[in-house]
């Protein structure tokens, strides 16, 4: 233990630091609820202790996560050198018909259907895994450690918090959105035999991926942080999150079975509505119609409606709305 | 403004009253917060830090209430008395983390960082993931966050949980050395001699309501309906007895049946008696051989209050 002249000589003087943010990324890096993210990366349990826990682990959630990303470089990579892989010796033979295959269908898919076809499935499958295993960690773990004590005591309010773990959510639902969108379009900037036509036919590409990635975002976040919120153990956060789902899913089917199937109660059936909202964004659906405008208008209710719970949720501090 | 003011401040959980209007001006200096297990010293020291709202009247910190200015959280320091740490940073990324959720520049959170590591005495545990510490390593390292950016304020809830001897002496050391630096620092403890042993201003706080406040001696005063008992040997006890029943301060005599020069006087203004006491001896011409306060401590006084 340090002796108390040695203390001392350290110095309790007041702080003379610099408090606030330098520059405009400092001022990013800095601000609270992005800390709270990167703190909160930082203490999410991912990797399972112990040897069996560990070979399920790969087995179960980074071989397949590997396969989808290696699935989506070597089709990308196909596609976009398929003339030159028809003419070659070693993979002519498998190339050809697939190239024929491409060529019926080219002139119909835009490059955003291609993405959507690649990223839609899987992302919504891996995300619906990322929510139930680490999502539902965000907050419980805090809850059980009493963390949020801590938090709290510094100068942050709830909505850093908050948008803090949406961030988390982010990075998650992000890593099946965005980075294989990113790999296709930057796998395509490099092997696409025509560059502008690429360009052209893609530059929109993102911004629909981020649409959708938003949505995701939202929509699982805000469910997922509810039901994390509630509890101090993260596996009842986790079946609190596929309760709902299932619930949303099995309440759509009796009420629609009871009052025929109005375009409002399609909506309720949660993944469902993602799935045909994420369809309609990347097909550039402009016209929604009666059913999409449903499912637009319930998942939008139960995402705000999970915010709003996910706020009430968050104690101890009451004095910082 | 270097003050706490607590005014007519209330709190209930649904039904239950946590806190009864509590009022209370606290300067710069170390306070002590005493009461038994649920007397509702962490729901006072939590309402002060800004952790739960009032449900009746108000608090104001160096002039500020946490509503209106959040940078006031900037000021002050709070350590939990409960277990409330990341578990998978290291100890150093913990505080490091915490000091910039404190508006602290990475440099600045590292440098104080290694330095608080040191000063806690955590150096061989500082890079291992706070899982894996013990109970004092863990308590050490919720003190080290609670005063690491310089608190104006500090509040610590139980912090000598868990410690060993020699921390506990440490962190003793370190709170009294915090309050004679202009610092507010209140502390809270069920465990009399550990906040005795740091300060003398105390507040003592039962069922949600403020008891007394004052040192030991002063409170002991505020307590007439539970007369201090003293323990005398006198050459000539009887006389003692029959002087003493002249003064009103004075409300009972018991004789030791055990001891014949012994006797036991209960007595409800100990200053008082103090006073008279040459008086009384030199009244009954009796000589003193011995005087003992039986319960002068804090640990009586506590008891008094709580029954």
């Amino acid at each position: 233990m340090t002796k108390k002249s040695e203390i001392y000589a350290q110095g309790y003087e007041p702080w003379e630091g610099e408090r606030g943010p330098t520059d405009p990324i400092d001022k990013i890096f800095r601000h609270p609820a992005v800390l709270i993210g990167r703190g909160t990366l930082r203490n999410v349990s991912f990797m399972p202790s112990g040897c069996f826990l560990r070979l399920g682990f790969f087995i179960l959630v980074i071989l397949p996560i590997a396969g989808y990303f290696f699935m989506v470089a070597i089709s990308s990579i196909a596609r976009f050198q398929i003339e030159n892989l028809k003419n070659s010796e070693t993979f002519g033979d498998i190339a050809r018909p697939l190239a024929e295959l491409w060529a019926q269908t080219s002139s119909e898919t835009t490059e955003a259907q291609i993405h959507l076809a690649t990223i839609l499935i899987p992302s919504l499958t891996f995300s619906v895994f990322a929510m139930i295993f680490y999502g539902s960690q965000l907050i419980s773990r805090e809850k059980q450690a009493n963390a949020l004590q801590v938090y709290f005591a510094k100068a942050i309010t709830r909505a850093d918090y908050v948008i803090g773990k949406f961030m988390v959510i982010g990075v998650l639902t992000g890593l099946f959105t965005l980075v294989p969108s990113a790999l296709i379009i930057l796998l395509g900037l490099v092997l696409s035999p025509d560059f502008v036509e690429f360009i052209s036919q893609s530059w929109y590409v993102p911004i629909l991926t981020g649409s959708y990635w938003l949505v995701l975002t939202a929509s699982f976040g805000s469910i997922t942080l509810f039901f994390s919120a509630c509890f101090d153990k993260s596996y009842m956060a986790a079946v609190g999150f596929i309760g709902f789902g299932f619930f949303c899913m099995v309440s759509s089917i009796v009420l629609g079975a009871l009052f025929g199937m109005p375009d409002i109660l399609t909506g309720l059936n949660w993944g469902k509505g993602i799935y045909d909202i994420a369809t309609a964004i990347f097909e550039l659906q402009i016209d929604f119609g009666s059913r999409l405008f449903w499912q637009l208008v319930d998942l939008g209710a139960i995402t705000l409606l999970g915010i709003f719970l996910l706020f009430k949720k968050i104690q101890p501090v009451e004095v910082i709305k | 403004m270097n003050q706490i003011f607590v005014n007519k401040v209330s709190k209930w959980y649904g039904d239950v009253s946590a806190l009864n209007e509590v009022s209370l001006e606290l300067e710069p200096g170390v306070l002590g917060l005493l009461g038994p297990n649920g007397a509702g010293k962490s729901t006072l020291l939590k309402l002060m830090a800004g952790q739960l709202d009032a449900s009746l009247g108000n608090i104001t910190v160096l002039g500020r209430t946490y509503a209106q200015d959040a940078t006031l959280f900037y000021d002050i320091g709070f350590c939990p008395e409960q277990d409330s740490l990341w578990e998978e940073f290291s100890g150093g990324q913990f505080l490091s983390a915490m000091l910039k959720l404190h508006g602290w520049g990475a440099h600045d959170a590292d440098r104080r960082t290694k330095e608080l590591i040191g000063l806690f005495d955590l150096e061989r545990a500082g890079n291992r993931r706070v899982k894996g510490y013990s109970k004092g390593m863990r308590q050490k390292l919720r003190i080290a966050q609670a005063l690491a950016h310089n608190p104006k304020v500090l509040f610590l809830d139980e912090p000598m949980a868990g410690l060993d001897a020699t921390s506990r002496a440490f962190v003793a050391d370190l709170v009294q050395e915090m309050g004679e630096q202009d610092r507010i620092v209140v502390i809270s403890s069920h465990i009399l001699h550990e906040v005795e042993s740091i300060t003398k201003d105390m507040v003592l706080i039962n069922q949600g309501q403020l008891r007394a406040r004052g040192n030991v001696y002063e409170i002991r005063e505020l307590l007439t309906d539970h007369p201090l008992q003293l323990e005398l040997t006198v050459s000539d006890p009887r006389t003692l007895v029959r002087v003493c029943m002249e003064y009103n301060h004075v409300v009972k005599i018991e004789l030791d049946p055990t001891d014949p020069e012994r006797i036991i006087l209960f007595t409800q203004h100990q200053n008082q008696f103090f006073k008279d006491l040459p008086e009384i001896l030199e009244r009954g011409d009796l000589k003193l051989k011995s005087l003992h306060a039986e319960d002068e401590d804090m640990e009586s006084v506590f008891k008094y209050l709580v029954k």
